[in-house]
């Protein structure tokens, strides 16, 4: 069965996100565009944790591909400020259980000239839902 | 020694073949989760004049189908704080099929610039197709969309969903912006809320939800004359209508406010030897408890202590001699010798306070704006005053209670709360000072947004090539044609014309008048509190001899302020005068009047003196 923790637009979880997730910089400007997506789910009751070694696990989410753009180039976090000081193309942690709504930051620097388009991933571990009784 | 020796089971011996514990839960959902980032790394030179002339694309994609290739007449993108952003555009459908497929589809718009060898492809809206206008005569489709500013509120099922999309800007007060369980209006919640941050919503080219504080901060860029179209900076002052004098902030609140006060009951029955010498009977106790007990409004605190005769015969010196004065266990029992206790009465009175601030808007007009709110106590007074009908003085029983209440307190068949001794209390329900302080910072932040939305309708806009880098609540400065101002993005309107190749972006910047970096307020909230100590004067309860030569006259009107016994003499008493007043035999309890400030509905007030700042630096101009 399908999850029903997704990333979605806004905070009160009612749009999920479904076109790609778009980011503009200024080539060699070494500017960053920022944008944020919530990890939820609107149905009450539910924690969300980690396939395997359920609660034990941290729940990650980690940046995949390359291009003009590389994964170090992206910073993941859970707050806006937290951004400033987040290592790019490393790990997002989670906790090894989420139940309340989690902003996801994601920030994109740029740091080289290499001017292009590229499609990145932001990718979760494997999850389990469960009902938290 | 112990029944169980848990010496005798080792770590097995409760073994069942598993692991101990439950078992493990079972998974609802499975999977993982992903998004894609499309990241363009574009050069920043495309928004160089001096490079040479602009060329530009649009990518429209209807449904996931891109239909750029029949792009018609013009397209056009604006953005507002707080609404929806826009966009339209005409397409010539390839089929009626695609015409009719065309309606509540996604849409994505991406504005491709290329001036010289430098590209860039920028997103600048994401939203879905509101309405399709097809003019059959040329084929061609006028396609509304918008984006999901409105269905994102609309959708919240709770009050806390609504409440994130401020991102903890809002002033939530439950009870001045009650959020109703069982019949939602996310819409009108949403509403509520908006009109207390200090800052703007908006959702972005991208899609996504924000909420920003309404700042000044260093412009992202600053655009002197060679960037900006020479006709097209405009400076508009906030008008007289948006910019009041002053607003004037008033949180009305209706409570009760508590009152108790007691008044002691002391009296003794007439001596043996007054009643022997007067001829009087012993007083019946039914008599005395069923005056007190008559008494409108007033109540006996806990139990009164009566105290009886002692049966037996007592011997009392009369003219000098000693007479018999013989009480027999019957009478001793239905007779009363003296009375102490307290008597009090608990009220409640309206209390319509008003708490108040005014924010100096700055405006040139006389005028004053009123931002308002009325909040009340859900706190059930009638019920409190009146006592259960169980309370009375007389309780039960005499003696030997089968299970004696522990540490009575005399109020026990009354509701809480209980007021200080002769003292009031303010009570506001299931509301706490708290919430009252969140319900007056809801209403200051109303009129702090009124007074700050009014100031930044003073705003600087202008026109450019088609820069679609910005977002609404960016920050940037123009220094041009006179003009020099920062403010933050409030609108914006792009058009691009594909016939003519024109492209413009228009951008106005809020530029309000201000005093700080940030729009924000502070406030000492305490409730108005009036619990004042009183006291009441009362007529003490004494005896009264009517029909005797030493009988008191009391004149009409002074009836009010005697208490006590009223009994005549008997006419066979040295003391008997037949001449004299002859009372209406009673035991009579006269308890004092509440004064009317106590009594009446009052309507305090408390004004306050906020610090209110409002962001902004204004607009420089120079000829």
């Amino acid at each position: 069965m399908a999850l029903t923790f997704k990333l979605f637009i806004d905070p009160a979880l009612t749009t999920p996100l479904a076109a790609p997730l778009s980011f503009f910089v200024e080539a060699g400007s070494a500017g960053h565009c920022d944008a944020v997506v919530y990890l939820g789910t609107p149905v009450p009751g539910r924690i969300l944790q980690t396939e395997i070694n359920p609660g034990v696990d941290d729940i990650l989410v980690s940046v995949t591909g390359s291009g003009a753009v590389a994964a170090n180039q992206i910073k993941l976090a859970t707050s806006s400020a937290g951004l400033d000081a987040a290592t790019g193309g490393t790990d997002l942690n989670l906790g090894p259980i989420l139940s309340a709504t989690t902003p996801v930051h994601i920030r994109v620097t740029e740091d080289a000239d290499t001017v292009g388009e590229v499609v990145l991933s932001i990718t979760t571990s494997a999850l389990a839902e469960y009902l938290n009784v | 020694m112990p029944a169980f020796d848990s010496a005798i089971f080792d770590g097995t011996a409760f073994d069942s073949g598993g692991a101990s514990g439950p078992p493990p839960a079972v998974p609802v959902g499975t999977g993982s989760l992903t998004a894609s980032l499309a990241v363009t790394v574009g050069s920043g030179l495309v928004f160089n004049r001096a490079i040479g002339g602009l060329r530009w694309a649009v990518r429209v994609m209807v449904g996931g189908v891109d239909i750029s290739a029949r792009l018609m007449d013009v397209i056009r993108i604006s953005g507002r704080e707080d609404e929806a952003r826009i966009a339209s555009f005409s397409v010539r459908p390839v089929s009626s099929a695609q015409l009719l497929s065309l309606d509540a589809q996604p849409v994505t718009i991406d504005i491709i610039l290329q001036r010289g060898s430098a590209t860039s492809t920028i997103r600048r809206f994401t939203g879905q197709v509101e309405s399709v206008e097809f003019n059959s005569a040329r084929r061609i489709a006028t396609v509304d969309c918008r984006d999901a500013w409105q269905e994102i509120f609309k959708a919240c099922q709770t009050a806390e969903s609504v409440e994130s999309l401020f991102g903890g800007l809002a002033k939530i007060s439950p009870l001045a912006l009650p959020w109703n369980a069982a019949k939602p209006d996310a819409g009108a919640y949403f509403s509520g809320l908006l009109a207390t941050i200090p800052g703007a919503t908006a959702i972005d080219s991208r899609g996504i939800w924000h909420a920003f504080p309404w700042q000044t901060a260093s412009p992202a860029a600053i655009f002197a004359e060679g960037d900006v179209m020479s006709d097209s900076v405009k400076i508009r002052r906030a008008s007289r209508r948006d910019l009041p004098k002053s607003i004037n902030v008033r949180l009305s609140h209706r409570f009760h406010r508590l009152h108790n006060i007691s008044v002691p009951l002391q009296w003794s029955a007439p001596t043996y030897l007054e009643n022997i010498d007067r001829g009087l009977e012993l007083v019946p106790k039914s008599t005395v408890i069923s005056a007190i007990d008559g008494i409108a409004d007033w109540y006996v605190q806990g139990k009164a202590t009566i105290e009886q005769h002692t049966p037996g015969l007592y011997q009392i010196p009369y003219q000098a001699t000693l007479v018999d004065y013989m009480i027999d266990y019957t009478m001793a029992q239905t007779t009363i010798k003296s009375l102490a206790g307290w008597m009090y009465r608990r009220w409640y009175q309206e209390v319509d306070a008003s708490y108040t601030a005014s924010i100096d808007v700055g405006g040139l007009s006389e005028r004053s704006a009123d931002v308002s709110a009325s909040i009340a106590s859900d706190f059930d007074a009638d019920a409190w005053e009146r006592p259960s009908s169980a309370e009375n003085s007389l309780g039960l029983y005499v003696a030997n209670v089968p299970a004696p209440p522990a540490g009575p307190t005399g109020y026990e068949a009354l509701p809480a709360p209980w007021p200080p001794f002769n003292s009031s209390v303010d009570h506001y329900g299931s509301a706490a000072d708290i919430d009252l302080a969140d319900a007056f910072s809801h209403v200051l932040a109303k009129g702090l947004r009124q007074a700050s939305a009014g100031r930044r309708s003073q705003t600087v806009s202008f026109s450019r090539v088609l820069d679609p880098r910005w977002e609404i609540g960016d920050v940037l400065g123009i220094s041009a044609y006179g003009v020099a101002a920062t403010g933050q993005i409030s609108e914006f309107d792009e058009t691009l014309d594909m016939d003519s190749g024109e492209a413009t972006t228009e951008i106005t910047l809020a530029c309000p008048d201000g005093n700080a970096q940030t729009t924000s307020f502070t406030v000492g909230f305490s409730p108005i509190l009036a619990v004042e100590e009183k006291t009441i004067t009362h007529a003490p309860l004494t005896n009264h001899y009517g029909a005797a030569s030493d009988t008191v006259y009391i004149p009409p009107g002074a009836d009010l302020d005697v208490s006590g016994l009223f009994v005549n003499v008997s006419g066979v008493s040295s003391w008997y005068l037949s001449s004299a007043p002859i009372f209406n035999q009673q035991f009579r309890v006269v308890m004092p009047e509440i004064p009317a400030i106590w009594r009446d509905p009052i309507t305090p007030e408390k004004a306050f003196s906020p610090t209110f700042n409002i962001a902004g630096s204004g607009i420089t101009v120079v000829f």
